[in-house]
């Protein structure tokens, strides 16, 4: 009974809509392509870092050898991206800026780290269409306080976001990394 | 060079302006933005003449541990483009990727059966950064041919436009955004070796159509989809008659006469809650009859997880048009699911959870089917891409005596 006084609206509006994606597609491509970019910046790596630090120290850069190499590669499943990775420290904090891939795109995340303890994480630059809740604070805080328990893990679980699981291990991975830089600078 | 870049700015507006007959105390004042203008820059990312390369200094201290780089204080500019941009690359093998998942079942009951249930292969390519390909070739049931048991299918392929804040489109052959299973269903993402009878029967999972699409990520976690597809076409006779599921044409050479839309809302708090409220119509679910069949499935998903508990949830029903699906008993189609569980994880990252699964759905498929399911079983993942799974399974049909299953499998992704 429900479904008579239903579908003539659904009708209507759905025929109205029908068009609407290409329209959208089409216009889109029509305006040269300024209006797309699948990037997208939450904060910049400068601002994370002096926001973190309250300035921007220099660059310093952890150059890994081949036996925090096999660390790497038992936290992150391999190799990071590149063999020396950047820091910025001042007094007992550390900001690391990590990437890793969610499910084809690198997710550039910042890590703040103090005394073997996550401060803070904040999604820098998203890349990927899928599993964007992972940006939001109240996902990113539940790393706060996490330190290295046995075996390279976290001391605390962070709860999975249905639909966004490889953005949430990709993070959590990284959360593992930085505490692990940490140790060695 | 910036240097440079600024002695030929000057040159370029002192010739502009000398064409174009400017006074000289017009000159001037330009001269003194100008200034003003390098200034602030300088005040903000240091002075223009510092040299541009890192001169890397040798390591501050030769202990034990990782040698340690100092570098000159960065520009907040040079840190940036080392992050910002498309950091995957522009080699083939670096727009390319490819990923995949399988499972293998083993299924005893009334019938012992195994079966390497999917294998499936994604390709996805990243044109550039606006446009990437996705897509997903599965086999089933591991032999396709003339009278075997497997089928080999094309279950996605579309191309994605990534657009401003958050919008995306697709226009292909896609999965619909229905229920839990129907777009994520990585044997390591659920529990139980097979997939839950109430998606796969009523939604009907795993359901793909050819058309377009629109989905908009909101910043407090708001996800909405919207598409416009090909459409059901439900049997009206045979053994199969006003079974939903039967009627997937799966975009192979199908009945497009008539057209479907689908929608769906997404909010998810980002530390364990997803709900979703989703919605199919079908202008005309029965293209093989002369009546008019419109139908509409809705339901809803709720998901969640705190600590190791976990609990999943779903319900969806069918209301469908038409003289014949209401002579049937097939108008009202409907299921619903709870699936509370727990999981512990160790040190070594590996991890064990144990569910169980009450599921109550009514079907069509050549008559009515009522039907009561109680599972109970225990998923073991050593890493987090792979999953080794058992369940029990008590499956209650109405008019049919109870059918009893222990089912094992093993499954992964990449």
């Amino acid at each position: 009974m429900a479904n008579l006084i239903i579908k003539p609206l659904t009708l209507v509006s759905a025929t109205a809509s029908r068009l609407r994606p290409l329209f959208f597609v089409i216009a889109l491509l029509l305006s040269g392509g300024s209006a797309f970019s699948a990037e997208r910046i939450y904060q910049k790596p400068s601002d994370f870092i002096r926001e973190s630090l309250g300035t921007i120290p220099a660059t310093r850069a952890l150059s890994l050898n081949a036996g925090q190499q096999k660390v790497v590669r038992a936290i992150l499943g391999k190799r990071y991206k590149t063999s020396s990775i950047r820091y910025w420290s001042v007094g007992k904090k550390t900001a690391f800026i990590l990437e890793e891939i969610g499910k084809t795109e690198y997710i550039t995340t910042g890590y703040l780290v103090s005394g073997g303890k996550i401060s803070s994480v904040k999604v820098l630059v998203y890349r990927e269409t899928h599993g964007w809740e992972v940006g939001r604070p109240s996902f990113t805080k539940q790393f706060r306080g996490a330190r290295l328990a046995q075996g390279m893990q976290l001391n605390k679980g962070v709860k999975n976001i249905a639909g966004a699981t490889l953005s949430v291990r990709a993070l959590t991975k990284l959360a593992r990394l930085a505490l692990y830089l940490e140790t060695l600078k | 060079m910036t240097s440079h870049f600024t002695l030929s700015a000057l040159l370029i507006s002192l010739s502009v302006s000398a064409a174009s007959g400017v006074t000289l105390e017009e000159l001037a004042a330009r001269l003194e933005s100008l200034e003003a203008k390098v200034q602030t820059y300088e005040k903000r990312y240091g002075p223009l003449d510092q040299p541009k390369q890192e001169t890397i200094a040798m390591p501050a201290s030769s202990g034990p541990r990782s040698s340690v780089v100092a570098a000159p204080t960065d520009r907040p500019a040079s840190i940036d483009s080392a992050f910002l941009g498309n950091s995957g690359g522009n080699r083939w093998y670096e727009k390319t990727s490819i990923g995949g998942y399988g499972e293998l079942h083993l299924n005893t009951g009334d019938k012992d059966e195994i079966d390497f249930h999917r294998w499936v292969l994604f390709v996805n390519h990243r044109f550039n950064d606006r446009v990437s390909l996705f897509s997903e070739f599965e086999l089933e049931h591991s032999l396709a041919g003339d009278g075997k048991p497997g089928e080999v299918e094309l279950e996605q392929a579309y191309i994605e436009f990534d657009l401003e804040n958050g919008l995306s489109a697709k226009a292909g052959l896609y999965l619909l955004p229905l229920g839990v299973l129907n777009e994520v269903h990585e044997p390591e993402t659920f529990y139980g070796v097979e997939r839950n009878n109430v998606e796969k029967n009523i939604i009907p999972t795993t359901w793909w159509e050819g058309g377009a699409a629109l989905t908009k990520n909101f910043d407090n976690g708001v996800k909405v989809d919207f598409a416009v597809h090909s459409a059901l076409n439900v049997p009206t006779a045979g053994s199969k008659a006003f079974n939903i599921r039967s009627g997937r044409q799966k975009v192979a050479e199908a009945d497009a006469t008539n057209w479907a839309a689908s929608g769906r809302v997404q909010y998810s708090t980002g530390n364990g809650l997803s709900l979703s409220g989703f919605a199919n119509f079908q202008s005309d679910i029965a293209a093989g009859n002369s009546e008019d069949n419109s139908a509409l499935l809705l339901g809803a998903a709720a998901q969640y997880n705190s600590g190791g508990f976990g609990m999943r949830a779903l319900v969806s029903h069918w209301e469908i048009d038409g003289a014949s699906f209401a002579a049937a008993d097939a108008d009202s189609q409907w299921g619903y699911f709870l699936e509370p569980s727990y999981r512990w994880s160790f040190a070594n990252g590996s991890r064990v959870g144990i569910f169980g699964r009450y599921s109550a759905y009514e079907y069509a498929s050549g008559s009515r089917k009522e039907v009561d399911e109680y599972t109970v079983g225990m998923n073991y993942w050593p890493i987090d891409n792979v999953v080794l799974k058992t369940d029990y399974n008590v499956l209650k049909e109405d008019g049919k005596s109870d059918n009893k299953t222990l089912n094992f499998g093993v499954g992964y992704s990449f």
